[in-house]
């Protein structure tokens, strides 16, 4: 044979050999036409160059390039092998497969009209339950840092209304009632005796009452019939108050922002030393409670009547 | 000094080759002879020494592989790259610094101390273009071509060999393959083995022109090119390793 | 007309030879005699330039052939033919390429005209035979006539010989000294002879140079040659006693 020949051919062999093996690996059929679409996405995350793309599980293409599109967006071109053209209108969702793998996934639609090759689908970039979570907390981050912001405005408000002056005002208002307690323990030391008199009397008086009701269960059923009245309007005076809490809470927000005259009581030292002088008051009040008792006590008699 | 020595008047070679390829009409016949020298006459040897290398190549790494998190796909993506990237060109660059090098080297050798490189010069030919040009032009054309030939062995080979030991199911080895396969694998590669053609042919060229003192300064040419081929095509793989990755 | 003034020549730091200069005329034979490696083929390469001297001239029809351009040499080169010491056949191809070989780079000849010139050649130096062997089938004597088949196939107006005789069995030597004789004769060839068989020299030379303690020595004719007084010559001369003994028949042609 010619050396020539032997040349020529070697090297069209050699060069078909080539085109043929880096068809086969790169998987473009290899000898039919190459059925390719493309996709856009915002983001394209672990998905590069050859990675796989599915149908219902099933790999039937490789990515053949990522590049970016004018307008910022990424543009993927994927080579089907599957020897079949899609639907109209499928859809491309980049998602994890195998934990960490990304990979094409082509939803087919129902639609009769087959792409030919070249045309775009829909791309959505679909990073599942973890994304979705994540995404969640995305979203809620600026609302809860908001509140976060404004709760410790609050409190600093506080703080300073408190460094402010007041902060002295409770302490001698805490010293004053504790030294009011302290009177009351040792009034009550003092006349343990004649309190236990007075419980005495009224465990007299309680059996005496036993005497009289044993005798009158009509009148008491009465009396219970009439309370039971009673609750019943207590049930609705306990709805009102339910009512009033509520209105309550909305002034004390109120308050709380500074509204109103009762915002501006809060922030008035007057009202400290006002308390400060009740305290004052209840100090001399309990002086004469242990300075004469019985005028006081006979008030208390009063109970003895029921 | 030595050294300098070499290199300028290898360098002197180079550029009367470069100088005198245009005269295809006195080398035309000789480029077509080295071609079927370099490149067909070497297609054994490199298809041999690339099916072995894939075969090895894949019962070597699925045997360090043995682990149930890594898929057998694995063995396939290793081997086919290693094969493209590195060992087809440089595997077959070795076997061929041995048989192209040592071939050119003796040829020019012998030619220079019997003085057939005088007779051509003496009858009017430009002697660097009538032998020094076909053969680095013929390693330039042949070398990809042997390439192809040992990365498609060498490939095969790999997927021949995981199919019959049972280690490696040829579907998983393709699968591994294909994922990991990029073009740009191939070009360098290929650039690799343009770089090798004509590193070995040119030096073994330098060598076998400038041989002196009979059959045994022939012989010491010969192992001198071969020797030299080796340690530029080794040098050359690491320069391009660092420049084109 | 080769002139050749005061060329020098050295290898490195050793000196092969300097201040040799000689002419030789149109259609004569020099021969050129000297001890082995005294730098005989050395000079001869310089005559084509094969070899560039580190100082001289050689002249060829009046030009200095060292400095011509390349090309310019390559064809002064194709007016030489040289017949080397090997023969320097191209083993790779037969006897009948060897020869035709540079008629198929050089001249625009067909394939029936190179035939017909090749085999003009061959018939020149009585190998018409040898048709397609191979260089390596053929014996040293069939060898050497090859390549003088070759060295005139494109009708050169120089021969250089280079040890056409050495290693030759007396016959066949004396075959090739007829060839050197017939070609300068017959074809009006300038013909370079180096040798150090003073047998060949005394019957095909015109002019002899003798090349010995680094210089030529000794330049003129070889009837001068025989009677020149001249120790070191002469010594190297009689060391063929024949040649001495018979000068006259020695120097006539059959």
């Amino acid at each position: 044979m010619n050396n020539e020949i032997k040349v020529v051919i070697t090297i069209f062999i050699a060069i078909v050999v080539g085109i043929i093996g880096y068809r086969f690996m790169s998987e473009i059929p290899l000898f039919s036409q190459t059925y390719e679409l493309h996709a856009t996405f915002d983001r394209v995350d672990g998905l590069v160059t050859g990675s796989a793309v599915l149908m219902q599980g099933v790999k039937v293409g490789t990515v053949r390039r990522i590049s970016f599109t004018d307008n910022d967006s990424l543009r993927v071109d994927m080579s089907f092998s599957f020897g079949r053209k899609l639907n109209e209108g499928s859809v491309a969702y980049i998602r994890t497969v195998q934990l960490v793998d990304k990979a094409i996934e082509i939803e087919r639609s129902s639609s009769s009209a087959m792409l030919e090759s070249g045309s775009g689908i829909k791309g959505v970039y679909d990073d599942g339950l973890l994304g979705a979570l994540s995404e969640l907390s995305e979203r809620a981050a600026p609302s809860v840092e908001q509140s976060v912001e404004s709760l410790s405005s609050v409190l600093s408000q506080v703080d300073s209304m408190l460094l402010e002056g007041g902060r002295d005002d409770i302490a001698a208002t805490l010293s004053s009632l504790n030294q009011s307690v302290e009177a009351i323990r040792q009034v009550l030391a003092a006349r343990a005796g004649e309190i236990d008199e007075s419980i005495l009397l009224i465990r007299n008086t309680l059996q005496n009452m036993e005497g009289i009701t044993s005798g009158q269960e009509e009148k008491i059923e009465q009396i219970l019939a009439n309370l039971e009245t009673s609750s019943n309007e207590l049930n609705v005076v306990v709805k009102d108050a339910g009512e009033l809490t509520r209105e309550l809470s909305e002034i004390m927000k109120k308050v709380n922002e500074g509204e109103g005259s009762l915002g501006r009581l809060v922030n008035d030292p007057s009202l400290y030393n006002n308390l400060d002088s009740l305290s004052y008051n209840l100090n001399e009040l309990i002086k004469n409670f242990n300075d004469n008792p019985r005028h006081f006590l006979k008030h208390m008699r009063l109970i003895d009547i029921f | 000094m030595q050294v300098f020595n070499d290199f300028g008047r290898y360098c002197r070679l180079l550029y009367q080759a470069i100088r005198s390829s245009t005269e295809l009409k006195s080398y035309y016949k000789n480029f077509v002879s080295e071609m079927i020298k370099t490149g067909y006459d070497s297609l054994p040897i490199v298809i041999l020494a690339g099916v072995f290398t894939g075969a090895v190549l894949t019962i070597q790494t699925s045997y360090q592989l043995v682990s149930p998190f890594i898929p057998n796909s694995t063995v396939g993506a290793i081997v086919t790259q290693s094969i493209i990237i590195e060992l087809a060109a440089v595997i077959s660059g070795l076997v061929l610094a041995g048989r192209v090098g040592a071939r050119i080297a003796t040829e020019l050798g012998t030619m220079r101390v019997s003085e057939q490189i005088d007779a051509i010069e003496s009858m009017g030919f430009n002697s660097v273009s009538f032998l020094v040009v076909p053969r680095v032009l013929a390693g330039f054309v042949m070398f990809p071509i042997l390439y192809i030939a040992a990365a498609t062995m060498g490939v095969s080979g790999g997927l021949l060999a995981g199919m019959i030991t049972g280690q490696v199911p040829a579907a998983d080895f393709m699968q591994g393959a294909r994922t990991f396969f990029l073009p740009w694998d191939v070009i360098f590669g290929m650039t690799k083995s343009v770089v090798f053609g004509f590193v070995i042919t040119s030096i073994s060229c330098y060598k076998g022109y400038y041989a002196s003192g009979g059959a045994e300064g022939v012989g010491k040419a010969t192992t001198n090119a071969t020797v030299l081929s080796c340690i530029f095509v080794l040098l050359s793989d690491l320069l391009l390793a660092i420049i084109l990755l | 007309m080769i002139e050749v003034k005061n060329l020098k020549k050295s290898f490195g730091k050793n000196l092969v030879w300097e201040n040799v200069s000689l002419t030789i005329p149109d259609g004569e034979t020099l021969a050129i005699i000297g001890k082995s490696g005294c730098g005989k083929s050395v000079l001869m390469k310089h005559f084509n330039a094969l070899l560039l001297p580190d100082e001289g001239e050689v002249h060829v029809d009046g030009k200095n052939i060292f400095d011509l351009s390349y090309v310019d040499l390559r064809i002064l080169r194709q007016r030489f033919g040289f017949l080397f010491q090997g023969a320097a056949l191209f083993d790779s191809i037969s006897a009948y390429e060897n020869v035709a070989f540079p008629l198929r780079y050089f001249t625009e000849l067909k394939e029936k005209d190179i035939h017909k010139r090749v085999m003009d050649c061959l018939d020149m130096v009585n190998l018409s035979g040898i048709g397609n062997k191979g260089t390596s089938e053929l014996s040293g004597g069939m060898r050497k006539r090859v390549g003088l088949a070759r060295a005139i196939v494109l009708e050169p107006d120089y021969l250089m010989y280079d040890e056409p005789t050495s290693g030759l069995d007396p016959e066949t030597s004396d075959e090739i000294n007829d060839l050197i004789i017939h070609m300068s004769e017959n074809l009006n060839i300038t013909s370079i002879v180096v040798s150090h068989d003073m047998h060949s020299v005394l019957r095909i030379a015109d002019y002899a140079a003798f090349l010995d303690e680094q210089k030529l020595s000794w330049f003129g004719t070889i009837d001068e040659m025989l009677v020149a007084d001249h120790a070191r010559l002469k010594s190297f001369t009689t060391a063929s006693e024949y040649a001495i003994s018979n000068p006259q028949r020695m120097n006539v042609p059959d």
